[in-house]
């Protein structure tokens, strides 16, 4: 072993340090490349742990991003669906009011705004109207055309009969026939007949006379003779004319009899009576109590009717009940001096 | 001279001045005496003695002057340039009833000429005067007064409206309700020239109650107050809406229905203007003279008439229907239309020819039924007749052409078209 050592180190050593020297010398010249290489495989490798960490980063990123934009967009479908979902609601309903419109303006337009029945009835009625009003209206003609005719009748009568009063003289006679009454006619003309019924006009005045108001009146019709029958003794005659009143007991009394009666009693009465002030018992007539003089004191006067005379002072006593007895009464003391009379009592 | 001996020369000059005024106004009433006397000169020597002493001679002369300026408008003027309007307006202040007649005749006469005569007449203060007259108690003075204003008022607006600032139209109020006819008359007439002119004048005569008491008298048996009356009423309520329904609240329907069938002529004339002015305005007042049963009144009526006076009755027809479908659709039920084109047939003037095509038209134009019933009744070719001759008045063919257009936008009645296709322009 030792040897074994020693043989090592002796031989081996000079060799091992040349080795060691070319060695050095070897590693010195390729340090730079080996520094160079190195600095490559480390740069490589660093760049390969970054690229893999990026990697994982930008994966994780676009592992949440993905995630994220999932749920937003699910969101926002989610939104989407509702306003959709309202959407066809709302179309819905409207098509729904729509319906009903329809039929409400149909029904409302023909039953209320266009009613044909009632635009048909308003024209029968105004047609019946129509026909009330010009059947008055003809009415109303004929009645003023008849109006007319008639005034315009007793107009030209009235013109004609003034005609005939004043050439009533043209009136014909027996002897010579009138100018409207000529033989050759048939019949005599009418003015012939107005003629006859005229009476005569005469232009003078007359004066009003001045019972005339009696004048004018109606004369009276003539009085009838009666017959006159048979007649009575005129002695039953006087005795009916002159028969005495025989007037009934009522009627005799007069109405203030019975006053008057009362009145004459009452008069008696007083005749009789001794004095005119009547009595009347004490409770009618009530006198105030005068005190005498006597009597009153500067104390005052206690009124009338007070059981004890004594005076009171109300605020001196002790106690609002009355005395009372400890001692039970004794009958005897309480009759005293009332059991027996007194006897005759000398004044 | 004795004393009597100078009185009779007196007595002789008042006799021969009576005389002569009186002759004077006897002669003036025949016109052809007129022209000698103007060439005599007689306004010059009437003119002193209207400052005569003898009442009598005044009021005579007044009254020839009045029946002279009556005649003709020269006469009139040569009144107005002689001053003598003056001397009249200060006397009918004074003097008694039977001068302030004749002096209010004057004046009348005097104003109902023209306008400027009428406006002198007023220059001179005629107007008060005027008003006081109409304060008097004679019914003779105040019916004389009432138609020199109402002559005065019948030209133009501004006369009217100084007659009505002169304080006139309640006194006239007033006149309308006395007894006397006459004057009732001449007060309902002046009423209604001083409404005719604008709708303040007539408000103002609205605002005086003059609508009860014009209203009153419509069953007056007397044809001319019912002219009138109607007249009135009429120029009333033709200004506006409001003064068109005061006159239907006075219950004028449905009497007033009642009166087209009048004897006397210008009363139904009358009556014809007055429901043709309540109908133009709304279709309410149009709706109300339908359901009184007016469209048959009125259809009758012209159907009753002839000439000028059948012109407000069709003008009626052709407003009622004007409003709304419903009113024509009423005026067609109540016959309206055959007697529309009866009267077209009838007729020979261009301008009631013009009117009933008016009213044809406005019948037809609502909705294919009113175009129908206005076609079935043979109006369509003879309208197209008008509106091609060259006889027609312009009026005429622009009316005429404007009713077909209007039906034949509507119409559907394939007989009343086929007809007419013959013979289009």
């Amino acid at each position: 072993k030792m040897s074994r050592f020693l043989n090592v180190s002796l031989n081996a050593v000079p060799k091992v340090v040349a080795d060691l020297y070319v060695k050095h010398e070897a590693a010195e010249a390729h340090r730079v490349l080996e520094y160079n290489a190195a600095v490559k495989i480390q740069s490589w490798y660093r760049g390969l742990r970054v690229r893999h960490y990026i990697r994982h980063l930008n994966a994780s990123a676009v592992h949440i991003q993905r995630y994220w934009r999932g749920y937003m967009g699910r969101v926002f479908c989610r939104i989407r669906i509702k306003h959709l979902v309202m959407i066809i609601r709302m179309n819905l309903y409207n098509a729904m009011a729509v319906r009903i419109q329809k039929h409400w303006r149909g029904f409302i337009v023909r039953k209320y705004t266009y009613n044909f029945y009632a635009r048909k009835r308003y024209f029968e009625a105004l047609n019946a109207k129509n026909q009330v009003v010009r059947k008055e209206l003809a009415e109303y003609r004929e009645r003023s055309e008849v109006e007319e005719r008639r005034r315009q009748h007793s107009a030209m009568e009235r013109k004609l009969k003034y005609q005939a009063r004043k050439q009533h003289y043209m009136l014909s006679t027996h002897q010579s026939f009138g100018v409207y009454n000529s033989p050759f006619r048939e019949q005599p003309h009418e003015m012939e007949y107005r003629l006859r019924e005229a009476r005569p006009l005469s232009h003078k005045k007359t004066t009003p006379s001045t019972k005339s108001s009696l004048s004018q009146c109606e004369p009276l019709p003539p009085i009838q003779p009666k017959i006159q029958g048979p007649f009575k003794p005129p002695s039953q005659v006087q005795a009916q004319r002159y028969r005495p009143l025989n007037p009934s007991l009522r009627v005799l009394t007069a109405y203030n009899t019975l006053e008057s009666a009362r009145e004459t009693l009452q008069r008696d009465e007083w005749a009789k009576q001794l004095t005119d002030r009547p009595f009347v018992p004490f409770s009618k007539h009530k006198v105030p109590y005068e005190p005498l003089l006597h009597t009153t004191s500067k104390y005052g006067h206690l009124l009338y009717g007070n059981k004890y005379f004594t005076e009171e002072n109300p605020d001196m006593h002790i106690s609002d009940q009355r005395m009372q007895t400890v001692v039970s009464p004794i009958p005897i003391f309480d009759r005293y001096g009332g059991t027996y009379s007194k006897g005759a009592v000398v004044l | 001279m004795s004393q009597r001996q100078v009185l009779q020369v007196f007595e002789q000059y008042q006799k021969s001045r009576t005389q002569f005024v009186q002759t004077i106004a006897e002669l003036s009433t025949r016109p052809q005496n007129i022209e000698t006397l103007q060439n005599a000169g007689v306004m010059s020597l009437l003119r002193p003695l209207l400052l005569d002493v003898v009442p009598t001679v005044q009021q005579t002369a007044a009254l020839a002057l009045g029946r002279l300026a009556n005649y003709n408008d020269d006469l009139a003027e040569a009144v107005v340039k002689g001053d003598i309007l003056p001397q009249l307006v200060y006397s009918l202040a004074e003097q008694n009833r039977f001068y302030k007649k004749a002096a209010a005749f004057v004046l009348r006469a005097v104003a109902k000429h023209s306008p400027q005569l009428a406006q002198s007449v007023v220059d001179c203060g005629a107007l008060d005067a005027l008003v006081i007259c109409l304060e008097e108690f004679d019914p003779g003075v105040k019916e004389s007064a009432a138609w020199a204003l109402g002559y005065i008022a019948r030209h133009n607006a501004e006369l009217s409206q100084a007659v009505v600032d002169a304080g006139a139209v309640p006194l006239l109020v007033l006149c309308i309700q006395e007894p006397e006819l006459s004057l009732k008359r001449i007060s309902a007439s002046a009423l209604s020239d001083v409404c005719k002119h604008s709708p303040e004048l007539a408000q103002t005569v609205v605002d005086a109650g003059a609508i009860a008491h014009l209203a009153q008298m419509i069953l007056n048996p007397d044809a001319k107050l019912k002219r009138q009356v109607f007249s009135a009423l009429s120029q009333i309520s033709k200004h506006s809406v409001d003064l068109s329904e005061m006159v239907v609240e006075a219950e004028i329907f449905p009497a007033v229905l009642t009166c087209l069938r009048d004897p006397d002529e210008y009363v139904r004339k009358n009556v014809a203007t007055l429901i043709r002015e309540i109908a133009k305005h709304t279709p309410e007042l149009a709706q109300l003279i339908v359901n009184a049963g007016g469209v048959a009144a009125i259809v009758d009526y012209v159907g009753e008439s002839k000439g000028n006076v059948r012109l407000p009755g069709v003008m009626t027809l052709g407003y009622i229907a004007a409003h709304s479908d419903n009113l024509a659709m009423a005026v067609i039920v109540s016959k309206g239309v055959n007697q529309l084109a009866i009267t077209l047939a009838e007729e020979s003037e261009d301008h009631i020819k013009a009117a009933v095509g008016w009213s044809l038209g406005q019948i037809g134009r609502h909705t294919p039924e009113h175009a129908k019933a206005v076609a079935v009744a043979n109006v369509l070719p003879r309208l197209l007749q008008l509106y091609l001759a060259a006889s027609s008045s312009e009026d005429l063919q622009i009316k005429s052409k404007k009713a077909l257009k209007n039906i034949l936008q509507k119409c559907v009645h394939l007989q009343a078209l086929e007809a007419l296709l013959h013979d289009a322009p």
